[in-house]
């Protein structure tokens, strides 16, 4: 009875371990073939570092995150619907609070729809990233106004989506955080959160690696990229925060930002169509690329996600390892772990 | 085996530009040729394998299309000479004096399987049987394919399958009797054997070269041409899909052809493709001097638009792109 027990065990372990070996190979992407396209009219920008996140007002002042040459990030402007669109460093006033360690990585734009106070919600830290810097945008500065930092519930924060003067919902991307245990042994440790204003709390967990978030307001609804699942979740924001699971959107490819253009009712993903390439890029990106991939998907009058095109795939000659990409009125920014960024004039064709 | 099954492989659409399918055409346009001057030839209403549909059901027909006047629907050619048609491949041919010679592959009922040759006449709309090379006369003619034409009467053509075995087995056993075929204006022979599948054929602007869709390996070969007819192996480009009908940009020398991705797909959709569909797929392929510059996917859908993609022809940013058994579809590229 006990040779019978051991074996069952020794059974169970191995079909486990075979499961995820499985998953984790489908994961690298190592069965896909991609093939290389983009929209007609596309060009290289040089960027000041890589590229990590963008958040854009409707009006297409793209806010941009910019990973530094060993030094800090800096926060960096595009006005992405001019003649000549440009990089602008933009400077930052501290005013009590030392800017020194601020490295940024997730951004999102809320504008108050009653004074039209626009304000920038920046993810920092070292180790990405466990404080909250916001931000008040007033004549081309970034006037800081409050800083959140040694909340129990932030844990190597991803991406944010601000729902407020000072709340939020957030991605945590990994609880330990080593991404590559995370991700090789498929443990679902990450979750959505939300700050209050007062203090934050986990709203959605058993989450394998959440990374882009944004929210809808026209529709109530959150978006979530699920890197390690490749999908997109779609929640509905509840009373108090709480958020429901209302859609699970396959997408084949781990991505890692999601912008939402509500005006046209798009939103537009990048990320690593093979990461057997892109953990090589993520380690050394000066030595590795890897493909780039942009898909958008077309959300219903209900808010949710319909059809599924994708936009471009770059097999990373020109453009390395996808993070970011955001789009306003047919223009199309892309940035990952290289020094360019690709900017494009995209038709939108619905019925193709 | 894992590019050729598409395991695992994600067909997401998109597009160069507006597409929009060609009204009055749905029994197919498997293989599409055109004239420098933007006047493509396309055949339609295939019946392959030869019984692979009820007898009447389609009908097979030549259609030209005019890239000039996208707007306008396709116009049937009256076929001179022949009584039916059921037609597959085609090439254009132009001689000294204009004229336009269209060729294209026939198969018949009774197995017997020919080239025809016909005379366009564009005043009539018609097209005028000269020439017939049939599987009855010469033999190395098998389970006929595509062909290219490289002189007044000489072509290359592809056997698909070798008629000694069953198709099924050849297919899905992977059994490599698919051969390359010359017919140099008097006789046929054989200048390449063991392929697995040979499907699409076409040649370089220079001539000098000539390409050929190795379907079951997933690959494009490069042949180089020798004066009397002769290939020799030079390259073989792996592109990941099964690549069909071949067609080639006389002005940039770029191969673009319509492919199958998902073999599961094609396979449901050659026998029914009214219940059916197959991903499709439109590759671009920069060549110089026989290598490959880079590839670019044209366009791609998971099927739920067009089904079943085996030709593509590019003329002044447009494009046309045809299907084995169902549609047509028009694209101007932005």
């Amino acid at each position: 009875m006990g040779h019978l027990k051991l074996f069952s065990l020794m059974t169970i372990a191995v079909l486990v371990l075979f499961t995820k070996i499985c998953k984790f190979t489908y994961r690298l992407g190592l069965h896909k073939t991609i093939y290389q396209h983009r929209p007609e009219s596309c060009r290289l920008l040089n960027t000041p570092g890589f590229t990590r996140s963008y958040a854009s007002t409707q009006n297409g002042t793209v806010f941009i995150s910019i990973a530094g040459n060993g030094d800090n990030g800096t926060i960096y402007t595009m006005e992405l619907l001019a003649n000549i669109p440009g990089f602008k460093e933009i400077p930052i006033n501290w005013r009590d609070h030392d800017g020194k360690a601020f490295d940024p990585h997730g951004l999102s734009v809320w504008t108050d729809s009653y004074n039209g106070e626009t304000f920038l919600f920046v993810i920092s830290g070292s180790s990405p990233g466990n404080v909250v810097d916001i931000f008040r945008w007033e004549a081309g500065c970034l006037e800081h106004s409050r800083r959140i930092q040694n909340d129990p519930s932030f844990h190597a924060m991803q991406d944010l989506a601000a729902v407020g003067k000072d709340t939020f919902f957030f991605t945590n991307n990994l609880y330990v955080p080593q991404f590559r245990l995370e991700y090789t042994l498929d443990l679902h440790w990450g979750s959505v959160g939300y700050f209050d204003g007062t203090e934050g709390r986990v709203v959605a967990d058993r989450l394998f690696m959440p990374t882009g978030i944004a929210f809808s307001f026209l529709h109530g609804l959150l978006y979530v990229t699920h890197f390690g699942l490749q999908e997109l979740l779609t929640f509905r924001v509840e009373e108090d925060a709480q958020i429901s699971l209302i859609q699970t959107f396959p997408l084949y490819s781990s991505m890692m930002s999601v912008d939402l253009d509500e005006a046209s009712s798009l939103l537009h993903t990048a990320g690593h169509p093979l990461m057997y390439k892109a953990l090589k890029t993520m380690g050394d990106p000066e030595n590795h690329s890897s493909p780039s991939q942009v898909l958008r998907v077309n959300i219903n009058q209900h808010g949710l996600l319909t059809t599924i095109t994708e936009t471009l795939v770059d097999l990373g000659r020109d453009l390395s390892g996808s993070q970011a990409a955001v789009s306003r009125h047919e223009r199309l920014l892309v940035g990952g772990y290289t020094r360019k960024a690709m900017l494009c004039e995209t038709e939108i064709k619905r019925d193709f | 085996m894992i590019p050729v099954l598409g395991i695992g492989r994600t067909f997401y659409h998109h597009a160069p530009g507006p597409c929009r399918l060609v009204e009055g055409i749905e029994s197919g346009a498997e293989d599409i040729a055109s004239l420098p001057n933007g006047l493509a030839f396309f055949s339609s209403g295939m019946d392959f394998p030869v019984g692979n549909f009820k007898p009447n059901s389609v009908v097979g027909r030549i259609y030209t299309f005019d890239f000039n006047h996208p707007n306008e629907a396709p116009k049937e050619l009256k076929i001179e000479g022949l009584d039916r048609m059921n037609p597959h491949g085609l090439s254009l041919w132009q001689n000294e004096e204009g004229e336009v010679f269209l060729f294209v592959v026939n198969h018949y009922p009774d197995g017997e399987e020919s080239v025809n040759k016909f005379l366009y006449d564009a005043e009539t709309n018609s097209l005028h049987l000269k020439m017939r090379v049939s599987s009855k006369e010469h033999s190395h003619i098998e389970t006929l394919n595509d062909l290219v034409v490289v002189g007044e009467n000489r072509f290359y053509y592809t056997n698909f399958l070798s008629k000694q075995l069953p198709e099924s087995i050849q297919k899905f056993g992977r059994i490599a009797w698919g051969s390359i075929g010359y017919f140099d204006g008097r006789k046929t022979s054989l200048v390449h054997e063991n392929l697995l599948l040979p499907n699409g054929i076409n040649i370089s602007p220079d001539s000098k070269y000539l390409y050929v869709s190795h379907t079951g390996n997933t690959e494009i070969l490069v042949f180089d041409r020798l004066s009397d007819g002769a290939l020799v192996l030079k390259n073989n480009i792996q592109i990941g899909t099964m690549a069909d009908n071949l067609d080639v940009d006389p002005v940039t020398g770029s191969v673009w052809t319509g492919a199958h991705p998902d073999m599961f797909g094609i396979v449901a959709y050659l026998e029914d493709p009214t219940r059916h569909k197959s991903a499709s797929q439109v590759l671009k392929i920069n060549m110089q001097d026989g290598d490959m510059v880079n590839m670019t996917e044209v366009f791609a859908d998971d099927g739920s638009f067009i089904s079943g993609t085996a030709s593509a022809v590019h003329y002044n940013s447009k494009m046309l792109v045809g299907t084995i058994f169902t549609n047509l579809m028009y694209c101007e590229m932005n």
